[in-house]
């Protein structure tokens, strides 16, 4: 097998998310050297030269010129000595029909996946309807969810009876189980959070917070100007407010440095019937007034829930809060999003008893969970952060 | 503290100039000149950025009647007319330099803010337009381009203080924007020299990146490209089609120009 050398459209900013090819300076068949520049790409302006990953020849091209290539997709293949070309040459196939599908929108992928499920449905049924089985047998089957494909008959021309089922079901319940395969979206969500468990050391620091001010802030605004106030935009603004005086929660890890970003982009984690979606909310400290923000909170829930976000709504979020207080959670482990250092998750508010004063008094609380990058932030400040969010969220009518 | 060259161009010849701002871009790539920042001006011409289409561009038949030579530049972008009183600057750094941008957008913020600071230590006020424009009452003075080596970036602008805008606008099939000099924006009366405002220019690269700088010359290796290349930008293929050959068939420059 051989690995294909794939040159992709790089990621050269964080605001890039395709790239248009100005010139290719080889041509397919010319040799290359490591290192040496082989395309130049344009990207909000900027013309920046390519270079080979390796020596070899430039093989195949995949890209025209003022072709606009998404980040990440294929743009040439090189192949070094030896390489088997047949084998490549089928990679490249597999490569490219895989890049085809993926440029069809989304919704026709769910569209298509539902198809396929249909289609294979009724494959079964059909299947399913040509094994000889008795009606008692099968009744017995579907009641236990049984293939009944799995089962040998015992019964005259290997036809399935009632006590091949149940020896069946006795030998499954061991290892019962329904296959559903990961694809799509759970697919990616897998994908982004088994590369986060591998690279990213993560400790999740929990502190409860005083609602009280929270709860009085989202009735006030209901009464008198009745908005709907999410907690979720209290909490995103009392972030962004915490982000600007510790800039190092919200920064990336590029091979051995940190680069700390500017613009604070805040995604907010939603669960839709499609899977897990993070709308952006885009430089969130910046949103001055909080009707503004909560505005942009709710338009973005609402067409995530729907699946109408567009790319840039989804993308270079820098920092993101992950509620699941409506699912009646108090408190929970959040796992980093790979280019990111942190991440908060919030529990539900809940009135609980509290000391204060050395009296016992009902108050709402909520908790904050932050799971942060070992890496780059210690216990000790991940806990001062933590304090300052709190801090914030606790008088939180002092930043509206 | 960083020490860069200042590379004052006395030609005026577009070709040559062009040829020059390649010429020290692959020079500083191979680590064979210093960091610079070079100042230049042509006689009257137009220069297309490196992917656009001369007949949906330029208007040919003004340009022949003004003798406006037609150039296109290495860097992508759009279109633009260059005269004396148009002051060209470029930055050409390695990696290494703190200018250098960490993402590739910034590049133009970080060169152009010394160009505004300048500006506005004139009294003008002058704005950073994303992506790559300086804008003075809503009218563009400056426009710039960059490319990016694997070892090198070039950023180079133009600044319009006294030039032609009659031409300008004629000679332009399709400007994008309404542009204007800083001298009709501004009354600087006869204050405003070219060699005041590179002064200033440096003084602002030391006043925010604490670079330093140091008079110099072209290298005689960036003069030998420089020739190759200003063949290259003499070539109607080159200007009019964006199509080049290999300069010398052979030569050990052809590596390094990576014609092919």
């Amino acid at each position: 097998m051989v690995r294909l050398k794939v040159v992709i459209m790089p990621k050269l900013d964080l605001a890039m998310d395709s790239g248009s090819i100005v010139e290719w300076f080889k041509k397919e068949g010319e040799s290359v050297r490591e290192g040496e520049p082989i395309l130049s790409i344009m990207t909000q302006k900027v013309t920046t030269e390519i270079t080979s990953p390796v020596n070899g020849v430039l093989y195949k091209i995949l890209a025209g010129i003022n072709e606009e290539v998404p980040v990440g997709e294929p743009i040439a293949v090189i192949v070094e000595e030896g390489d088997d070309i047949e084998a490549v040459n089928k990679q490249i196939k597999e490569m490219l029909e895989k890049k085809a599908a993926a440029k069809v929108e989304v919704k026709e992928v769910v569209e298509e996946v539902k198809e396929e499920i249909k289609e294979k449905e009724i494959e079964l049924k059909e299947e399913e309807e040509r094994v000889r089985i008795s009606p008692v047998a099968r009744k017995l089957a579907e009641e236990y969810g049984i293939d009944i494909k799995q089962i040998k008959g015992t019964g005259p021309q290997g036809r399935i009876t009632k006590e091949d089922v149940l020896r069946a079901v006795e030998e499954l319940k061991a290892k019962k189980g329904k296959i559903i395969p990961i694809t799509g979206i759970r697919k990616i969500i897998a994908e982004r959070m088994s590369l986060s468990h591998k690279i990213i050391p993560p400790v999740t620091y929990c502190m409860e917070v005083d609602a009280t001010e929270m709860v009085a802030v989202r009735k006030m605004f209901k009464e008198k100007e009745n908005i709907d106030l999410s907690y979720n935009t209290l909490i995103i603004k009392a972030v962004a407010k915490a982000l600007l005086d510790y800039p190092i929660f919200n920064s990336t890890v590029e091979g051995e440095n940190v680069r700390l970003i500017d613009d604070i982009n805040i995604g907010l984690a939603v669960a839709t019937d499609y899977g897990l979606v993070v709308p952006i909310i885009h430089n969130a400290d910046k949103k001055g007034d909080i009707r503004e923000l909560n505005a942009i909170v709710r338009d973005l829930i609402e067409r995530a829930r729907q699946n109408k976000l567009s790319i840039n709504e989804v993308t270079n979020g820098t920092f993101i809060v992950t509620n699941l207080g409506m699912f009646k959670i108090d408190v929970f482990t959040p796992i980093i999003f790979p280019d990111q250092v942190a991440i908060l998750g919030v529990g539900r508010i809940v009135e609980k008893p509290v000391v204060v004063d050395g009296q016992i008094k009902i108050k709402p609380i909520l908790t904050l969970c932050l799971t942060a990058d070992h890496r780059v932030i210690d216990g000790a400040l991940a806990a001062t952060f933590l304090n300052r969010v709190t801090e914030y969220l606790e008088k939180i009518s002092s930043l509206i | 503290m960083e020490e860069w060259r200042i590379l004052n161009s006395r030609s005026l010849n577009p070709y040559l100039n062009m040829a020059i701002e390649e010429a020290v871009l692959l020079a500083v790539n191979e680590a064979k000149a210093p960091n610079t920042i070079r100042f230049w001006r042509n006689t009257e011409s137009v220069i297309l950025g490196r992917s656009q289409k001369v007949e949906e561009e330029v208007n040919l038949d003004e340009c022949a009647k003004l003798h406006v030579k037609i150039l296109r530049r290495f860097t992508g972008g759009g279109t633009v007319y260059h005269d004396l009183g148009n002051l060209n600057w470029s930055i050409i750094m390695d990696k290494t330099s703190i200018l250098y941008p960490k993402m590739v957008l910034e590049i133009y913020e970080r060169v152009c803010k010394v160009i505004v600071e300048s500006l506005k230590y004139l009294g003008v006020d002058a704005k950073f337009e994303e992506p790559n424009n300086i804008m003075v009452n809503g009218k563009k003075v400056s426009g710039s381009a960059a490319y990016i080596k694997k070892n090198a970036a070039l950023c180079h602008g133009t600044l319009l203080l006294s030039a032609n805008l009659t031409n300008l606008n004629n000679v332009l099939r399709r400007p994008r924007y309404l542009v204007t000099n800083i001298t009709n924006e501004v009354d600087l009366g006869n204050s405003l020299s070219t060699s005041l405002l590179k002064k200033i220019i440096l003084l602002n690269f030391t006043k925010l990146y604490g670079i330093r700088f140091k008079i110099g010359k072209l290298t005689r290796y960036e003069m030998k490209l420089a020739s190759l290349f200003e063949r290259k930008y003499r070539s109607e293929l080159w200007n009019f089609k964006g199509i080049y050959e290999k300069c010398v068939e052979g030569s050990s420059f052809t590596e390094a120009l990576h014609f092919g």
